[in-house]
């Protein structure tokens, strides 16, 4: 399958890919809310892509595991690495902004969102943020934030802390930053 | 407001239970956190441990000579000379964690790359037993020879373990053939070649080598090579690899002649080689890094000059006298870290 217009800025003007920027799709999220995107920003999900290529789309785009504010946020990184002229050094200041104001529960449904509609960099990029918030925080802020309930006996945990005792030496607070 | 946390809790859930998504954010963390989130939950814990590859990834992706950022600064592993108690050093915290190392009555042969060649006994006139330990994980195998054979007649032994190239280590043994008497420090001698292998899980005969005899002991391993590095006497190393040439000489690292001079420090970090000297003397204290240049024969040359004053200064009531050298780690843009210390008790620790 080729995916030559996965990078839309190209020095030539190929009809097809002007045909994309000005072809618009509809995406509707979980909750029924519509979006509007050029086929060229909406193509740079992969399942996106997929579903238009096999023309099983009809003009609306179900997205029945999407909800409408992860749908926008989306959308919004879409355009971005759509835009004509965007340079690749924008687009990574760009990256940087859009994740650091997220909450750690944005960051999950963002992260859940570009794995199920297959956008590699947001993907990568999301990633790399939680494991940022999380790399110095206790077990206990873990277990919170992913909703994980300890299944082993207080004995066994104390036994983990002291034989690897290093491993808890330096932890930040638990207050979200 | 009640409808949003829910939806973020479900997805907090649908994260913690999606292995794809858990995995890649696994590979991203440090392996201190991973050690520390193992006791989430037994869930996590068969995430990070029961899968050989994933263990092998992280490896890979986190390497020193893969890695970008140097965020990921190694700690080290101290030992009280008095009490034989080990510790870890953070040397950005500077907190000494205890760390303990369940082996009795334990010398380290060699430290290579995160993983440990460890000899024990199990007293102290006991048969001596010989183990690879990672101590991140505390993970640790011990070394078997081949059936009829004993450990203890191997004259060397040696780690080699490379995590940028492969997840399995080889140890190296040497054991003297032919002549086993008279022998003399600088006489050559020929040594059998025997090589152990993490993936195939045996012992493997590779050839005779003729090594000058000498003991070996703090070998380094750099560069395909296995590097004896004496700050006073003979240096020399091997090539692992039985086609280049034989044992070779390195030039003796430098002295300074002053009467504060200290003992040299030989210190591999970072997949570079560096000879590293201490000069104490009232108000005349300071730090050579010498870098072993090995595309210009073997020669050390100098890069760093650090003025210790400031650091002597704030250990004044010591009058620089146990000042030494606990570690240095190379950064990835030539910047470095000297981890220097005085007496023990005092935990008076100084990075600069």
């Amino acid at each position: 399958m080729a995916r030559k217009n996965r990078n839309p800025v190209g020095k030539n003007v190929d009809p097809e890919a002007q045909k994309k920027k000005t072809r618009t799709l509809t995406l509707k999220s979980s909750d029924g809310q519509e979006f509007s995107i050029s086929e060229s920003a909406a193509v740079l999900s992969i399942a996106i892509e997929n579903m238009v290529e096999d023309d099983c789309a009809g003009g609306v785009i179900p997205l029945p595991l999407v909800d409408g504010g992860t749908l926008a946020r989306v959308i919004t990184y879409l355009n971005k690495h759509a835009e004509d002229g965007a340079s690749d050094e924008e687009k990574r200041k760009f990256d940087e902004e859009f994740v650091s104001g997220m909450e750690m529960g944005v960051l999950f449904d963002v992260v859940l969102a570009a794995n199920y509609l297959d956008i590699r960099g947001l993907l990568r990029e999301v990633r790399r943020r939680i494991a940022d918030r999380m790399k110095n925080k206790s077990v206990e802020w873990v277990r919170k934030t992913f909703h994980i309930e300890s299944d082993f006996t207080p004995e066994e945990e104390e036994q983990m802390k002291k034989e690897f005792a290093w491993a808890w030496e330096g932890v930040d607070s638990d207050v979200d930053d | 407001m009640n409808c949003k946390r829910s939806s973020s809790a479900s997805s907090a859930a649908r994260v913690a239970g999606n292995h794809d998504i858990l995995r890649e954010i696994f590979l991203i963390l440090p392996a201190k956190s991973l050690i520390r989130f193992q006791s989430v939950s037994r869930h996590w814990q068969s995430l990070i441990f029961d899968d050989p590859s994933f263990l092998h990834s992280h490896t890979l992706h986190h390497s020193c000579r893969r890695r970008r950022c140097s965020e990921h600064q190694p700690s080290f592993l101290l030992r009280d000379s008095v009490t034989s108690q080990f510790f870890i050093l953070n040397p950005t915290t500077k907190n000494l964690v205890p760390f303990r190392l369940r082996f009795p009555y334990l010398r380290i042969l060699q430290s290579c790359n995160g993983l440990l060649l460890l000899e024990c006994k199990n007293s102290p006139h006991g048969q001596k037993d010989y183990y690879i330990c990672n101590p991140a994980t505390m993970q640790s195998k011990k070394l078997l020879p081949d059936s009829g054979k004993f450990m203890t007649s191997f004259a060397g032994l040696f780690l080699v373990f490379d995590p940028s190239k492969s997840h399995h280590y080889k140890v190296i043994g040497l054991t003297r053939s032919g002549n086993r008497h008279g022998l003399c420090r600088g006489e050559d001698s020929e040594y059998k070649v025997e090589v152990y292998d993490s993936k195939t899980r045996t012992w493997k005969y590779q050839g005779k080598r003729s090594i000058t005899y000498r003991p070996f002991c703090n070998g380094i391993y750099w560069k395909d090579g296995i590097y004896f590095v004496r700050p006073r006497g003979h240096s020399f190393f091997f090539y692992l690899d039985q086609d280049r040439e034989n044992d070779r000489w390195i030039y003796e690292p430098p002295r300074i002649r002053s009467p504060g001079a200290k003992r040299n420090y030989i210190v591999e970090s970072n997949g570079h080689m560096y000879c590293v000297m201490l000069n104490l003397y009232p108000n005349k204290n300071f730090c050579l890094v010498f870098e072993m240049d090995c595309n210009d024969y073997y020669i050390w040359s100098k890069k760093y000059h650090v003025d210790l004053n400031p650091i002597s200064a704030s250990f004044a009531e010591n009058k620089g006298t146990d000042i030494g050298l606990l570690g240095m780690i190379r950064g990835d843009k030539e910047e470095y870290t000297l981890v220097i210390s005085r007496a023990w008790q005092d935990n008076g620790l100084q990075v600069s």
